[in-house]
């Protein structure tokens, strides 16, 4: 089930009519598990189990953590198998299928003959989002920052609480279990922020990306073919693209958490507005980030140590990072190639003095910071690095595809561009919410009359859903 | 003094309310204006049948509106040439769309009517739609379905339904779905966006897509036999599937002659709905300072019995070929390609008796 699918609404409503009915909290926290659980088997409901297995095994290593003093070397081998029992479901569904074809090549190139054999495994459905979520549930407990939590039922809802289940945010333990503890009262819901960034992530997801996976769809399949401008406006379209599908897809998370009564924390904050490399990060896809950070680059060393050392550990974490979102070297390689800007820019930052820095005009900052990611988005996209070696080459200006394209599609990414600033002020979502009744109420018939006509035909499935 | 709590609750809920109202008037109003704004899709087979139509030079001046029975089975170069030959000539084009229903053909009807923007066209065959008003499930959310799923035709339906001793009114519910999304716009915006995307070209394009169902004279028929030759792959082996499936034995086919003699004598009854539905067809055609000719296409699939509807002047003009004893040249086995739908050779006869009984109703 996809949140702009039609069956979504009635099933939302179904979900939130039942749950603010139901009169203990108790009974609503089992009515939201077993509509989680029937959200994810739209999909797969085989695949249920592996979300059981991460709970189950999770909810009890945290007891034991819990119950052993903290200085227990045994602490240590209880978290060891909440890592090992994530990172086998992880390795096996994701990216076993990846590590074997990849060997075969290596061995194939170094002339060792391999019978070439492809493993079929189907990729579960927001394997990566909820591994990750139960991981830092055991890892915060093992810390020290966590205190386990008694109830299955909880760490069953922590887990598989149906906004966040498939493709993010990754919630915090910390964030979330919290929560579960008081029961929610409808007069906490803020209806028109909720109602606000449904909309929005509607409009940004079924308007904006499903139309703009027409031009990118079409590009990617024979980037050789296309003209300078054609090229800039097919990665332009995939900049847009992705940024609509995920923070779409994060929007209305948040809102339909929001409208049951639990927060669910931003996960993007305008990021084609960064003015460098690290800010971008600092915006995009925070919950992840932000995760990658805590329990992987502090771990490796974090920005302590000589700068060999720090570099080091930033770009196995953007490796890491990178192949997080795929089983492929193509998306290693944009992981890799993010650590590198990262830590050319940490160097730029070290080395260049800050009355230098500042002279930079925060404009031509944010146009270079974008203008970077966009082409660092060529990898991520293209389906082989072949077509992502064309691309780049015909960005500048040397290719040999004489395809062109209606240059008023430029004024369209203008557009979204200047919507993109507009909103990051956050004065038209404020003025919103603080109209009068009416015209809040004419405002969502509006929007939803236009979010309907501009909705692309066919419902594309969100893109972070494959990670 | 403070308002009791059910009073407040039940001022708040009325204030909801209130609310929920006003956005769905603003939304009703924001669509409507929508519809009128914004450009008229490109994406269906009929969208890109209009388009060749208007384009034409010469122009068509006779059309035949239909199902795959007229797309099949109905070739405009032998009408053209059988009423040459009469001394009445006439340039017409092959407006069969696959499963057509009455319903559809009204939306249908009036965008072909717009785009004849010469008032050239003359005559407009009008095929009599099958005693069918099903939808496939899986069609429920098509362009094509959404396009024609207007309040009025919505009501048509129910109307319809609940006219016909055979179906029940609650059958027609799953036509909500489409009514919604029409009532939204759904698409519209999108597929004037996706035509930008396309560029100047999209327009030529969208037809070059779609040039091979439009056949080789590029007059919208393509009958069964030639798009087999042509196929390949899952097509051809789906096509041929279905020749060898649904073209009866000898003997079988003996035997569909004989049911369709005694069905003849019990066809299905026409209801009040339906009628109104043709006699507007017919009204719209009219006001186009073009004549409307109903007909029946020759074929076994159970049709309505207008001929009522004819004698009492709701259908003025109607040719029927749907009795095997007064055209038994139509129901000859080596004529079909299945037994809905003529082959080639069976679409060369059919159009020239067709183009006779046009002759002999136009009189000397």
């Amino acid at each position: 089930m996809i949140f702009t699918e039609l069956r979504f609404i009635p099933f939302l409503l179904v979900v939130f009519g039942v749950h603010w009915l139901l009169p203990g909290h108790r009974s609503r926290k089992v009515w939201l598990l077993i509509c989680s659980y029937v959200f994810y088997a739209a999909w797969d409901w085989r695949f249920l189990s592996l979300i059981w297995i991460s709970t189950l095994v999770d909810y009890l290593v945290g007891l034991r953590l819990g119950a052993l003093p903290p200085d227990d070397p045994a602490r240590r081998r209880w978290l060891l198998v909440s890592l090992w029992a994530n990172l086998v479901l992880l390795g096996t569904f994701k990216y076993l299928g990846f590590f074997v074809e990849s060997a075969i090549a290596l061995l194939d190139w170094l002339g060792i003959g391999a019978d070439p054999w492809t493993l079929r495994i189907v990729l579960p459905v927001g394997i990566s989002f909820y591994t990750f979520q139960t991981l830092s549930y055991s890892i915060d407990i093992y810390r020290g920052r966590l205190e386990p939590v008694r109830s299955l039922l909880d760490v069953a809802l922590f887990v598989g609480f149906f906004p966040q289940l498939v493709a993010g945010p990754i919630v915090r333990a910390s964030d979330f279990l919290p929560q579960l503890n008081r029961a929610r009262r409808l007069d906490d819901v803020v209806w028109r922020s909720c109602i606000l960034l449904f909309l929005s992530g509607f409009a940004k997801k079924a308007c904006i990306s499903d139309n703009l996976s027409l031009i990118v769809d079409e590009f990617y399949l024979h980037p050789e073919r296309y003209d300078l401008l054609a090229t800039w406006i097919g990665i332009l379209a995939y900049s847009a693209q992705i940024y609509c599908d995920f923070s779409g897809y994060s929007d209305m998370a948040i809102a339909s958490a929001g409208i049951l009564g639990y927060t669910i924390p931003l996960n993007f904050d305008f990021p084609y507005l960064a003015t460098n490399i690290r800010e971008f990060w600092r915006r995009w896809h925070v919950s992840l980030s932000s995760w990658l950070r805590d329990y992987l680059y502090i771990p490796l060393g974090g920005g302590k140590g000589k700068p060999w050392h720090r570099n080091r550990s930033l770009m196995l974490t953007m490796l890491l990072g990178g192949l997080w979102h795929g089983a492929a070297w193509r998306f290693v390689l944009w992981g890799g190639l993010h650590g590198a800007a990262l830590a050319a820019y940490r160097e730029y930052n070290d080395r260049v003095p800050a009355r230098f820095r500042g002279r930079v005009p925060v404009a031509v900052a944010t146009v270079a910071t974008f203008g970077s990611v966009a082409l660092l988005w060529i990898p991520f996209r293209a389906t082989s690095m072949a077509d992502a070696t064309t691309v780049v080459a015909s960005a500048f200006g040397q290719g040999a595809g004489t395809t062109s394209a209606d240059w008023r599609l430029l004024v369209v990414f203008a557009g979204l561009a200047a919507a993109h600033w507009i909103a990051s002020s956050g004065k038209p979502a404020r003025a919103l919410v603080r109209a009068p009744g009416w015209v809040f109420a004419a405002w969502v018939g509006i929007a939803i009359a236009c979010i309907s006509a501009f909705s692309a035909r066919a419902v594309e499935p969100f893109i972070y859903f494959q990670f | 003094m403070q308002p009791s709590p059910h009073a407040s609750i039940a001022m708040r809920a009325v204030r909801t309310l209130i609310l929920i109202a006003s956005g769905v008037i603003f939304f009703a109003a924001s669509a409507a204006i929508l519809r009128n704004v914004l450009p008229a899709p490109l994406t269906t087979e009929a969208d890109r049948r209009r388009l060749v139509f208007e384009r034409a030079s010469p122009p068509y001046d006779t059309v035949f509106l239909g199902t795959s029975r007229t797309y099949r089975g109905l070739d405009p170069a032998a009408f053209d040439t059988r009423t040459a030959a009469a001394g009445r000539p006439t340039h017409s084009f092959n407006f069969g769309l696959f499963g057509l229903r009455l319903f559809e053909a009204r939306r249908v009807l009036k965008d072909l009517l717009a785009a004849d923007r010469e008032d050239r066209l003359r005559f407009v065959f009008l095929e009599m739609p099958p005693a069918n008003w099903a939808l496939e499930r899986e069609n429920l959310q098509s362009d094509r379905v959404i396009r024609y799923h207007d309040w009025r035709t919505f009501v048509d339906i129910l109307r319809y339904l609940n006219q016909d001793p055979q179906t029940s009114v609650w059958s027609g519910w799953p036509r909500v779905v489409p009514l919604m999304e029409n009532q939204a716009n759904r698409g519209l915006g999108a597929a004037a966006f996706q035509s930008l995307a396309a560029g100047e070209d999209g327009v030529d394009d969208f037809i070059e897509q779609g040039a091979a169902e439009l056949g080789d004279r590029g007059d919208g028929f393509q009958p069964l036999d030639q798009a087999l030759s042509r196929a390949d792959g899952d097509a051809r082996e789906r096509m041929e599937e279905r020749h060898r499936l649904l073209l009866p034995s000898p003997e079988e086919w003996e035997e569909s002659i004989e049911k369709l003699r005694k069905q003849l004598s019990a066809h299905q009854t026409v209801t009040d709905v339906a009628i109104e539905l043709l006699a507007e067809l017919s009204a719209l055609v009219d006001q186009q300072r073009a004549t409307p000719i109903f007909y029946l296409a020759p074929g076994f699939t159970p049709q309505w019995d207008v001929r009522g509807a004819h004698e009492r002047g709701s259908v003025p003009a109607l040719l029927a070929f749907d009795d095997p004893d007064r055209y038994p040249e139509l129901y000859d086995r080596s004529l079909y390609f299945d037994k809905g739908h003529l082959n080639e050779r069976g679409a060369e006869l059919f159009s020239v008796v067709l183009a006779d009984a046009f002759l002999d109703l136009q009189g000397p």
